[in-house]
C-alpha cells in the first residue's frame, strides 16, 4: 500500500486548515485540526523554533495549507486506520515529516494531526527527491 | 471525546487537572513546569494530552503564569537568603531595578536565562556573589575541588 497516492483529497486538508486559521470550529464545535501527540507535533515545532503552541499550531496549519501532491510520500496503516505521510521542505528552514487523516464522525470533520516535526532520517520521495535530515536535537538548549 | 491518542491509539480520553504534572517545551524554555490549574484532554490509558480546541491558548497562558510566578518566587527566596535590596541584586544579575521589579510583581515573563539564573541562585545566593567577584580564582577552586 505504501506507494498509492494520498488516501486523503488534499483539498480537504486545506480547507480544514484554512478553517482552523480562520477560527471556524468544527460541527462540534471543537477545533478542526487536534492534535492527537502534541509530543510529536506542537511540542516539537515550540522546541524547533522557539514560539507558543498556539503560535506552533498556525505554523502547522500554514504548513498544511503549504502541500502539493510532490510531496507526498506514503500510506500508513495504523490502529486499523489509514494515515496520509509526507515530506514537506524548506518550510521554516527545516525538512519535515507530517502525518495525518481525515477522521469523519457523526458529522464532524477533521485533520487528526499526528505527526508535524523535522525530519528525523533522511527521505526519499516517489517521485525521486531526497530531503534530508535538516535538524539536529542536540542543539537543544537545556 | 472520541478521540484517538496519539501515542497508544486509544480512545479514552478525559477531562484532568494537569497542574504539578505537566512538562513542556514553551517560548525559549526547553522544558517549562506547570505550578498553576489547568484542564486538559488526557489519555486515560497512557497519559497523553491532546489539543482539540483553545487548550493551546490556555496551555500558554498557564505556563505564562506559571513562571512569572515562580521568577517571584525566586527573586523572594534570594533576598531574603542574601540578604540584599532590589537594586543590589539586579547589578548583580546585569538586569535593569525596574524590570526585577516588574518579575518580582509578576508584570513581566523571564527569558529561560534569566529564570535559570535566579533559579540556580535562589538555591545559593552565595554563587551570584562569588562568580561576578573579580577576585575568585576559578582555576585556584577547580585545584582545590580536585585535591
Amino acid at each position: 500500500m505504501s506507494r498509492q497516492g494520498p488516501k486523503f483529497n488534499l483539498t480537504d486538508v486545506k480547507r480544514l486548515a484554512q478553517d482552523y486559521l480562520d477560527g471556524k470550529k468544527a460541527s462540534d464545535g471543537r477545533g478542526s485540526i487536534r492534535f492527537n501527540a502534541p509530543t510529536r507535533s506542537t511540542e516539537v515545532v515550540v522546541k524547533v523554533l522557539f514560539c507558543r503552541p498556539d503560535i506552533a499550531n498556525r505554523l502547522i496549519a500554514i504548513g498544511l495549507l503549504a502541500l502539493e501532491a510532490k510531496d507526498f510520500f506514503s500510506r500508513k496503516m495504523q490502529w486499523n486506520e489509514v494515515y496520509d505521510e509526507f515530506g514537506l521542505e524548506d518550510y521554516e528552514g527545516h525538512n519535515w515529516y507530517i502525518k495525518y487523516c481525515i477522521v469523519s464522525d457523526d458529522g464532524t470533520e477533521y485533520v487528526e494531526e499526528v505527526s508535524f516535526h523535522p525530519l528525523e532520517k533522511e527521505m526519499v520521495l516517489p517521485n525521486g527527491k531526497t530531503l534530508r535530515v535538516t535538524y539536529d536535537p542536540s542543539d537543544e538548549k537545556g | 471525546m472520541n478521540l484517538r491518542c496519539g501515542e497508544c491509539g486509544e480512545k479514552k480520553f478525559e477531562a484532568r487537572n494537569v497542574r504539578g504534572d505537566f512538562y513542556t517545551p514553551w517560548r525559549d524554555f526547553p522544558r517549562a513546569y506547570l505550578t498553576k490549574d489547568l484542564v486538559l484532554p488526557v489519555c486515560g490509558n497512557c497519559g497523553n494530552y491532546a489539543i482539540v480546541d483553545d487548550e493551546a491558548e490556555r496551555i500558554d497562558l498557564a505556563m505564562e503564569a506559571s513562571v512569572r510566578d515562580q521568577a517571584s518566587q525566586f527573586i523572594d527566596i534570594i533576598k531574603s537568603k542574601a540578604n540584599i535590596n532590589a537594586v543590589k541584586l539586579a547589578s548583580l544579575l546585569g538586569v535593569t531595578p525596574e524590570y526585577l521589579s516588574m518579575l518580582s510583581n509578576q508584570k513581566n515573563t523571564p527569558s529561560y536565562r534569566i529564570w535559570n539564573m535566579l533559579k540556580l541562585v535562589s538555591t545559593d545566593p552565595k554563587k551570584l556573589t562569588l562568580e561576578l567577584d573579580p577576585n575568585w580564582d576559578i582555576r585556584k577552586e577547580n585545584l582545590l575541588l580536585r585535591a
